[in-house]
């Protein structure tokens, strides 16, 4: 791979200063002793930094997880850092779920004692949507793992490539609940789906129509839904959230069992009762779809309210 | 006044159909879809003249919200809307919107619901169980 061929020249390159500092040593003396050991900290500070770019190019969860130190820190610097294992998890989860590729181009790596400086672009595939977005990130490294990283970019850039519109991981956490049942959604991942709904799960797909209760019900209703979709690209244009609740604008996009393209705005409330939904219910104008289906052409202002969020 | 207290006091005087004070709340540019589906209307004398038609012949309005949230400038609602026609027919309907708002007025302004919901009412057809559920919520 092309970037990871980078990563080695660039580390070979760094060797090769190292190699030409130690050559400005006094004529035919040895490394110090502390030269030395500051060149086995930066080649480790170096081994670690790599191994850490590879784990996120193989979109390894586990891999990214295990070079963190169990109390690692992960702070994007506009935003609260993330920090542990188990946090860090969760968060990065998030992002490899709804990626397929990922490319950071190294561009600068430098080394200084025990931290590693990145320039890179970081060029991506996430939920369908191609990106490349700027970065700088400056890794600690202690005892083999990443103990700090302090990421440097635009993050509206890096949303809006990644055909994100809010910021969910700034914001609360009922908007991940929802947004972990829509990844998953769009993935036909059932499991992962149902997993955000409560056993009981109270589910108006459309305020007006009979809800499936329980979730047996809702399971069935989604499986043949889903079955019926292709090409799913829900996606969400605002929410706002207040206590338990959660109230979500977004759009349903979806190529239909007849080939169809179905656009349809919608909005939704959501009760959260310990870490999933209990009360779920849809609103939207279902002749909307039916227009669709007759054939009849969007309206220039339709087609704006759809066209949010969709790159 | 914070937004959602723009929000109630435009629930307020449209309870009396005071349509300029409605529209005070209102940014000159505005951008109402009162059914996303329908073509908005965009400005502040198309939104009066669609209030003053819309409003002209109701009574015992009694419009109100249910659940909010709000991001930033962002304000979302669960509500009822609840109003006597002028056929003497009372219209319930549970809805949601979302207000965006610009400088403390009301810039964007989007209501959702299902306009079936309406038609049943129009017709005297009774509401099913689920949906006297919802409206059964803002009725005490």
């Amino acid at each position: 791979m092309i970037q990871r061929s980078s990563v080695w020249l660039r580390i070979l390159f760094s060797f090769a200063l190292l190699a030409a500092a130690s050559c400005q040593q006094p004529s035919g003396s040895a490394l110090s002793a502390e030269q030395q050991e500051s060149d086995v900290t930066e080649s480790e500070a170096l081994d670690v930094a790599n191994e850490m770019v590879a784990a996120w190019e193989a979109l390894d969860l586990d891999r990214i997880i295990s070079t963190f130190a169990e109390d690692g820190v992960l702070h994007s610097m506009m935003i609260e850092p993330i920090v542990g294992r188990e946090e860090l998890r969760e968060h990065i989860g998030k992002v490899i779920n709804g990626a397929t590729r990922l490319d950071l181009k190294l561009k600068t790596v430098a080394v200084s004692g025990n931290t590693v400086m990145l320039e890179r672009v970081d060029d991506f595939d996430v939920n369908g949507l191609s990106g490349a977005v700027p970065v700088v990130g400056v890794l600690v490294i202690e005892d083999g793992h990443v103990t700090e990283w302090r990421e440097y970019y635009d993050r509206n850039q890096l949303l809006s490539e990644m055909g994100v519109k809010t910021d969910y991981y700034g914001g609360g956490k009922n908007i991940d609940i929802y947004m972990a049942a829509v990844s998953a959604w769009r993935e036909k991942d059932l499991d992962t789906v149902m997993a955000q709904l409560t056993d009981d799960i109270e589910f108006h797909s459309l305020v007006g129509r009979d809800p499936h209760k329980g979730s047996e019900e809702v399971r069935a209703f989604l499986e043949s839904l889903s079955n019926s979709m292709t090409d799913n690209k829900l996606r969400v244009i605002n929410y706002a959230e207040s206590g338990d609740n959660l109230l979500v604008e977004g759009v349903e996009d979806f190529i239909d069992a007849e080939g169809r393209r179905i656009q349809i705005p919608y909005v939704g409330t959501y009760k959260i009762r310990d870490g999933k939904i209990a009360r779920w219910r849809d609103y939207f104008d279902p002749a909307i779809a039916e227009r669709i289906r007759n054939g009849e052409p969007m309206s220039d202002s339709l087609k704006e309210l759809v066209s949010a969020g969709d790159e | 006044m914070n937004n959602f207290g723009v929000v109630k006091s435009v629930i307020e005087h449209w309870r009396q159909l005071n349509v300029d004070a409605v529209l005070e709340h209102v940014a000159d540019d505005v951008e109402y879809h009162y059914l996303v589906g329908l073509e908005p209307l965009r400005g502040k004398s198309e939104v009066r003249d669609f209030l003053e038609k819309f409003g002209a012949d109701q009574t015992d309005i009694k419009w109100k919200i249910l659940n909010y949230a709000e991001n930033g400038d962002t304000l979302l609602v669960e509500g009822l809307d609840d109003y006597v026609d002028g056929k003497g027919r009372r219209i319930r309907t549970p809805y949601m919107g979302i207000f965006e708002f610009e400088n403390g007025k009301i810039r964007r302004w989007r209501d959702y619901l299902d306009p079936a919901l309406i038609k049943r009412d129009k017709l005297g057809e009774p509401q099913e169980i689920w949906v006297e559920a919802l409206i059964s919520r803002g009725s005490n």
